[in-house]
Parts: structure tokens; C-alpha cells; sequence
């Protein structure tokens, strides 16, 4: 249940109540369009980007004159992004001798010091050079040499901790990573991570979130380039985390390489290179797209970012950074951007309070909630309102008047699903159609990924995060920790269908809060009411039935269990089964487990009800409530498995209407 | 509840000995399923990389609960050949002697990997790991001096798996069958055909219209 302060619970039963809702719509869904395009003299050989301390955007590039180790380096201090010549100037710190293939890096360091790093020319990449900066990009000094080695390090990332790492290519077909650090005046010898050697390696990408390293890398892996993530405890402890984009078989033409990540707003955002060599449409093509985590191990489906519709080729990547107040994705040539999202922005948001005629809004387990908004348009003041965008945020609160003033409770952070006008002689109406955030698992997975021994809560992470749903809860009980053995999710199975027959397969359940947050649940978690109704229900009808199971026999894969209530099948004087077939679930403590929470389900079928109450903005899905009724001798809790509030201010109603089970 | 679906596919990385393969499902675009179950039924032969191949999952989330039932690419054919040579052939006494062939009456992998090729006249070529069987017939010209050997060899395992010997039949040619059981091949290989004869001078294989020196090679598993 929602939190309520004491004055509004008591609203909702007070004779006398007046509500009041607020409606809002907001343009602040993260959207990136084309910013500028320029035109180096050179070619581009690689790129890289940072922000320093006093919010500049320091940009550096290799410039390509022909040849491997023949690039320059420049670097660009971006300071007003409005004045063109700052984005179209370059200064060249190295002239013709930089190893191309993306050995650059440029990162924000402790101390205020910017590195840039770039692999040497005559060397071939294996002399690794850096130049400094403590004036925020101002003026640079070097170069010093970081690593002088006999094998090529070519892709280079700094995650900004004094750090770099580096592809190390040391024989055909033999790439890992080294690690460097420096401690004081001094650059240590590398450090060769721990996981083994692969064919080869297209880019590499840092972060430090104050107490681990995260990498994504670019390389060949099965057969095919793909990018992975990793976390490296910056000692000796080097873990593969997840895939980020998953690549098996190079058969249809897609490489992923040129990975590029910064940490902004909680967010790890990740940029690449998707490349398609044309195998299906005969034009090769690079498109630049981004994926975010909450965590470094689940990833979003990638969000397209640009260039649409060419057949550009790129051999840089596209670093993300966050500067002047705008989300960037920028190269020497492209640069997109979407300007940070503010709730005080009247160009992107409306209140739309003072129009609104009535809503609906009904949610449902298992199920997208949807919200339906109707605001009066009748001199047309309502007819294009800021903020109102497809898949822009509505959001509906709800509450009572009380001794404090009006007080709000939020019911629905919705991305708006589409909107229409309701026209007749004197009627002039917007309709705004919402649903909730938990709608983006209705979304398909774009491929197939696949999955072995990861627990349900890390697959369930896996799924809201790759839906686009970014914070999870989870009860702390035994069967959230079963591990499946093996897990896919088709491409084109939606991600609510994935979720639902994994979470299925321990007999659990969740619900996605109005701010959007999925949180699972256990049949097993102990119960509490949460609200009582003691005779001031508008309307219900509730009651009793014996059609519940009362045994549940679980088969897995070479396991099974059972569980049992003898007390309903003693009341009863009769057995009741329940079989349920399942292979995801492969020892008798896991078949156990579904047995019991398929049973606990099953009680929910004993009683059940519908209620019409006053609208109550506390109430979510799956909370348990009481009722009191002394006509019938009634005193139950009960479980909401559906609820449905309207209120329209013409008829003056503002009700809800709960479904109901046993508990 | 698990939903079963049967769906079309590739099939990569068939592995004989665990009888699991990688499965490119249609629309999976870049992944594959990994460590599905192919039917028993299917024979290695007809499961090389992009294989065309029917995935029936029992479950359309958990890959191991799904098995690969039908192979749909047309060319696809179970390993058998038969080869015979046209023309006599003159063996050296007390000599073990590879026979030579010269013709083929089938070989149902032609269209993809012939397993015989005058190239390589001896042999017949074992590509696909199973369980094979094989037979020869040779015909010696008359002469009833000595024994008259037939065997069957497996240059994998460098060894004769089998041999059919008797003692030559006065005043007629001898005729030997010499047939195996089951084999298993556990990896690439070649059979061969060789025959032994001490009758003190050398002594023809016999090949006319009616009866040629054969040599047939199956998989039957």
C-alpha cells in the first residue's frame, strides 16, 4: 500500500470528503535527435569524449592521413555549445603519429587532471602515450609515455580513477586486457585480466563507480563480434557479468563494436557501433545505439540513437556525455542530443488539472494498467497541450481535502499510449489513453537470448531491465534464489510472457508500482491488512467456494513434490488435485517449493468478492484488506487482484471497485 | 503452463556424443538456442552445420526441454556407397593388396561430399561418425593352390574389421563375401578392400559383365 499521512487516511472515511486529483502529461521520456553535423578535413580514426570539472566538453579525435601508424591527435574544449567554431576546431597535439584503430581514451581524473591517451605510431600501438590537462582542457602537456611493451595494445579505455585499459593483441588471433594504474608519479605494470584470450577484439569501454571497475568489451566471441560486460575489483578479480548485446553467429551480417560508456544519472549508458555488412538489404550500414543498466549486468534493448536512414560507416565510436545541461552522442561528424528533461519546463509539461472532467483507471495482475483521462477542450485551449507526446509520461494523483490543503498521492505514472478528440455540436473533449510503465514488457524482445544457471531474481532483473524497467523488489524468500538451469527468451516473446512463465515456474507473482518499479512477490510472504472496512462499503458482493485444490502434485525434470491441506480436505470430505507439469524446476526442493505456492494460490479461490468503496489512493494490487460487515456476520481480509477507480466531477463520483480473493 | 511450439530453424555444432546441437531459430536474428536435444532418429548425416531443421519445444522458454525432430534441407541423405571395379587385377602372391575400384553404382552423398572419387580409387571416405556397415566381393581366378583372403579395413582405427579366409577350390575360381556387422566410426575415416592370395605366382582378380569385385559401405545408425 501506499504511503498516507494520517490526515488523508482518515479523509477517505470522513463524511464529507472532497477529493481532488491532478492530472499532468510530461515530455520526459529520453529522445535524441540530430544536433549538428560537420565535416573534418580528415577522416576519423577514432574519437573520444569527456567532461571536465568546470562542465566543458572536451572532445579528442584521430585524424586519418593515410596509413597505420600516421594519424593525428587533436582535441577540442567545448565551452558555449552554441558557438559553432567550437565543435569544427581542432588542436593537434600529435602530428602524423598515432596508431589509428580507436587507441584513444580520455577520461576526468581525481585531482581535476584529464588524460588523454593514444597509442604511439612508430610503435604500432605498443608504446602507450598520455597528455594532461589541469586546467580543464585549457592547455595540454606531454606526452608521457604510460607503457612502452612489444605487442600492439590497440582500443584503449580510462574510466577516470587514474586508470587505463588496454586490447593487448600479442599474437595472431591471441587478444586480452591489461589493466594499468598509476600510483603517484608512476604508471605500474599492467595487470593481464584473468579470463583467458580471445580470437580478437574490437573496442573496449571503462566505468568506476567509486569501488569497482566495469568494462565492456568488443570481441569476437562464438562466432561473432558481440559486446560483453565485466567488473574487475581493480586487485586480481575479474568477473564476466552478462552479455550486453548478444551475438552467436555472424550469418546474418551484424557486428557490435566501439563500445563507449559514462555513469549519468544512476545510469551506466553504453554506446556502440551496430554494424550491418549489408547481408540482408546488399547496404552495408553503421548505426549508433545506446543501452542503459542500473548495475552493469542488465542491459535495456538498445535505443537507436543515429544516423537513420544512410548508409554511413563508421570507424569511431560515439561517446556518451552529459554536458550543458543536454544528453550527448557526439563524433567529430555526428552530433545528437536530448536536452535534460525539467518538470518546470513549460515547454514540456501541462497541468491539466483545472479540465479534467473524469478518469478512469483499472489495473490488474499480471496485466498493463490502464488510464484514461478525459480533460474538456471547449475552446480548444486543450488542443495541442506541451508535454503531450507519444510515449510522454501521465501522471495522475489522487486525494482528499484535509486539514492540511489538498493532499496528493501519486496512482499513476503512465506512458501515454495515444490520445484522441471527442467531438460533437458543444462538445469539445481530449482523451489521453495511458498505460502503465509495466506496459513496456509488452514490448518483444528484439532476438533471442538465452540463458544458463542464473537464479529467478537475476533473470527476473534481466527481463524488467531489458523491458526498460529499471528498479526491482524482491521478497527475501527461497524461491526468488532457485536456479534455472536453462532460460530463453524467444525473439518476438513478449517480455511480459518471458516474465510470467519464469516466475510461474516457483508459483510467484509481482506487481509494477506506479513509479514503475516491478516488484515480485511470494505467496509465502507473510500477510497484513492493510485497510479495514467497517460497514462503509458503497456496494459489494462477497462469498464462499470449495473449488480450490487442496493437493498439489508438482512434476519436474527428474523431481517431484506435493503439498497438502488437510484442513480443507477434511472440511471438505473430499481431495481435490492439482498436477502441474513444469521442466524448469529439477530437484524435488524446487518441485516442493511450487507445490506449496501453487497451493497458497489455489486457497485464494476459497473466497473472493467485489467491493464498491470510496476512491482510496493508498490501495495497489495484491494488498490484503478487511471487511466488516455485522449484517452478515463478516469479518475476512481479502486480497485485490483488480482495481478500477473513476471519478468524474459532472456526477460528482469518485469511486473505486476492488476484485477480490482469499488471502 | 510451459507453451510448446514447433519451429523452423539452423542448425549449427551438432555434437554425436552428448546428441545436442545449436539451433538457430527463424527471426532470432543474432543467437542461437544452445544445447538442444536432437531426435535419435535424425542421423548424423544429415545434420552438418545449416542444416535446415524442425525444433519442436516443449517449452518455448527452457531450450533443453525442446528437441530437434526433422531435417528439412533436401539434400540431406543417410552416408551409403557402392563402388566396383571394371577390369581385372593382377595380385602378387603372399602379398596383402589394396583393391582398386573404378566405378560407382550409387552414392547418395555425390550431390554434397562424394564419398568415393577415382582420385582416391582405393577408399571409400567415412565423413560422418556412426555405425556402418560393409561388404565385399571378389572373385579369384581359377587355381587351387593356397588361401584366398578378403578383408575389410578401417585406416582410423588401423585395423581389419573383417576377414573372410578358405582354402582355394581346385578347378574352379574361388568366390568370396566378405561382410561386417555393425561398426562404429567414431570420426572421419576411410574403408578399404584388401585381398591376399599365396597360390606361388600371381593371380588376377576377376572382373566381366557378370561378376565384378564390389565393395558397399552403409550407415545404418
Amino acid at each position: 500500500m501506499r504511503t498516507l499521512s494520517p490526515t488523508l487516511a482518515a479523509a477517505i472515511t470522513a463524511n464529507g470528503r472532497q477529493p481532488v486529483a491532478r492530472l499532468r502529461v510530461a515530455d520526459d521520456k529520453e529522445h535524441y535527435a540530430l544536433y549538428r553535423q560537420d565535416t573534418p578535413a580528415k577522416g576519423i580514426d577514432g574519437c573520444a569524449a569527456v567532461v571536465a570539472a568546470d562542465g566543458s566538453l572536451i572532445r579528442a579525435a584521430l585524424f586519418d592521413n593515410g596509413g597505420a601508424g600516421n594519424a593525428d591527435l587533436a582535441v577540442q574544449r567545448i565551452t558555449d555549445p552554441a558557438q559553432a567554431a567550437q565543435w569544427t576546431a581542432w588542436t593537434t597535439l600529435v602530428s602524423a603519429g598515432c596508431q589509428t584503430s580507436q587507441p584513444l581514451a580520455l577520461s576526468a581524473n581525481p585531482g581535476g587532471i584529464l588524460r588523454l591517451f593514444y597509442g604511439d605510431g612508430p610503435s604500432s600501438g605498443a608504446t602507450i602515450k598520455v597528455y594532461e590537462s589541469t586546467n580543464n582542457g585549457g592547455s595540454w602537456s606531454g606526452p608521457s609515455t604510460v607503457f612502452a611493451g612489444t605487442h600492439s595494445l590497440f582500443y584503449l579505455a580510462s574510466a577516470g580513477n587514474d586508470d587505463l585499459f588496454a586490447c593487448r593483441n600479442s599474437a595472431l588471433g591471441v587478444w586480452d586486457v591489461q589493466f594499468f594504474k598509476k600510483a603517484g608519479a608512476t604508471w605500474l605494470a599492467p595487470a593481464t585480466w584473468t579470463l583467458g584470450t580471445l580470437s580478437s577484439m574490437y573496442g573496449i569501454a571503462a566505468a568506476w563507480n567509486g569501488s569497482l571497475y566495469f568494462l565492456a568489451v568488443s570481441a569476437w566471441y562464438t562466432s561473432g563480434i558481440a559486446i560483453e560486460a565485466y567488473q574487475f575489483d581493480g586487485a586480481s578479480a575479474w568477473i564476466d557479468l552478462n552479455f550486453v548485446v548478444p551475438l552467436d553467429g555472424s550469418n546474418l551480417g551484424f557486428q557490435f563494436r566501439l563500445p563507449s560508456v559514462q555513469l549519468a544519472d544512476g545510469l551506466y549508458r553504453l554506446t556502440y557501433v551496430e554494424h550491418d555488412d549489408g547481408s540482408i538489404d546488399g547496404t552495408p550500414a553503421d548505426l549508433y545505439r545506446m543501452t542503459r543498466s542500473p548495475d552493469f549486468i542488465h542491459w535495456t534493448s538498445p535505443l537507436p540513437v543515429g544516423p537513420f536512414g544512410s548508409s554511413f560507416i563508421s570507424a569511431c565510436a560515439a561517446p556518451f556525455a552529459k554536458a550543458f545541461g543536454q544528453y550527448f552522442v557526439t563524433t567529430p561528424v555526428f552530433t545528437f542530443s536530448w536536452p535534460l528533461y525539467s518538470a518546470a519546463d513549460p515547454g514540456r509539461n501541462s497541468d491539466l488539472s483545472g479540465r479534467l472532467l473524469s478518469y478512469e483507471r483499472r489495473e490488474s495482475l499480471l496485466g498493463p494498467g490502464e488510464y484514461r483521462a478525459i480533460v474538456s477542450n471547449q475552446a480548444g485551449e486543450q488542443s495541442s497541450p506541451a508535454g503531450l507526446t507519444s510515449n510522454g509520461t501521465l501522471l495522475l494523483d489522487e486525494g482528499y481535502v484535509t486539514a492540511s490543503g489538498s493532499e496528493l498521492v501519486n496512482v499513476a505514472t503512465a506512458d501515454v499510449d495515444h490520445w484522441y478528440f471527442n467531438r460533437a455540436p458543444g462538445e469539445s473533449e481530449l482523451v489521453i489513453v495511458a498505460r502503465c510503465q509495466g506496459s513496456r514488457l509488452d514490448s518483444e524482445a528484439p532476438t533471442l537470448l538465452a540463458y544458463s544457471n542464473r537464479t529467478v531474481l537475476w533473470l527476473a532483473t534481466e527481463i524488467a531491465v531489458r523491458a526498460g524497467l529499471m528498479q526491482l523488489f524482491w521478497p527475501a524468500t527461497p524461491a526468488v534464489g532457485q536456479t534455472v538451469a536453462s532460460f530463453a527468451v524467444p525473439a518476438g516473446q513478449t517480455w511480459r510472457q518471458a516474465l510470467h512463465r519464469l516466475i510461474e515456474a516457483y508459483g510467484l507473482e509481482y506487481v509494477i508500482r506506479a513509479d514503475g518499479s516491478l516488484v515480485l512477490h511470494d505467496p509465502s510472504e507473510a500477510t497484513t491488512s492493510v485497510w479495514t472496512w467497517d460497514g462503509e462499503i458503497e456496494a459489494g458482493q462477497y462469498g464462499q467456494a470449495g473449488t480450490a485444490a487442496n493437493h498439489v502434485r508438482v512434476f519436474g525434470r527428474n523431481a517431484q513434490g506435493e503439498a497438502w491441506d488437510y484442513a480443507a480436505v477434511g472440511a471438505l470430505s473430499r481431495e481435490r488435485c492439482m498436477h502441474v507439469i513444469d521442466r524448469l524446476v529439477t530437484s524435488n526442493a524446487q518441485a516442493s517449493l511450487r507445490a506449496a505456492n501453487e497451493l497458497l494460490l489455489e486457497r485464494r479461490k476459497a473466497r473472493g468478492g467485489q467491493l464498491h468503496v470510496p476512491l482510496n489512493p493508498g490501495l495497489e494490487l495484491l494488498d490484503v484488506v478487511t471487511l466488516v460487515d455485522d449484517a452478515t456476520g463478516t469479518n475476512q481480509t481479502f486480497r485485490c487482484h483488480a482495481l478500477a477507480g473513476v471519478m468524474d466531477a459532472l456526477q460528482g463520483s469518485f469511486d473505486m471497485t476492488l476484485e477480490l480473493t482469499g488471502v | 503452463m510451459p507453451e510448446l511450439a514447433l519451429i523452423p530453424g539452423t542448425l549449427y555444432g551438432f555434437d554425436p556424443s552428448t546428441y545436442t546441437c545449436s539451433v538457430q531459430p527463424d527471426g532470432a536474428l543474432t543467437t542461437f538456442l544452445k544445447g538442444v536435444p536432437v531426435s535419435r532418429q535424425l542421423l548424423p548425416a544429415v545434420l552438418p552445420d545449416g542444416a535446415r531443421v524442425s525444433l519442436l519445444m516443449f517449452d518455448q522458454n527452457n531450450p533443453q526441454d525442446a528437441m530437434v525432430v526433422g531435417v528439412t534441407t533436401t539434400n540431406l541423405r543417410t552416408p551409403s556407397c557402392r563402388v566396383y571395379r571394371g577390369s581385372s587385377a593382377s595380385i602378387p602372391s603372399a602379398s596383402q593388396t589394396v583393391l582398386s575400384f573404378t566405378n560407382v553404382r550409387h552414392d547418395t552423398m555425390s550431390a554434397i561430399n562424394p564419398m568415393w572419387s577415382a582420385g582416391n580409387p582405393t577408399a571409400v571416405v567415412i565423413r560422418t561418425p556412426g555405425l556402418y556397415v560393409a561388404t565385399a566381393c571378389v572373385e579369384f581366378a581359377p587355381n587351387g593352390a593356397g588361401q584366398r583372403v578378403v578383408g575389410l579395413f578401417d585406416t582410423l582405427s588401423n585395423q581389419f574389421f573383417a576377414v573372410e579366409e578358405r582354402q582355394a577350390v581346385n578347378g574352379d575360381t574361388t568366390d568370396i563375401t566378405c561382410s561386417s556387422g555393425a561398426f562404429y566410426v567414431p570420426s572421419s575415416s576411410t574403408f578399404q578392400v584388401y585381398v591376399y592370395q599365396n597360390s606361388g605366382a600371381a593371380l588376377n582378380v576377376n572382373a566381366d559383365p557378370a561378376y565384378t569385385p564390389e565393395f558397399a559401405v552403409a550407415m545404418i545408425g
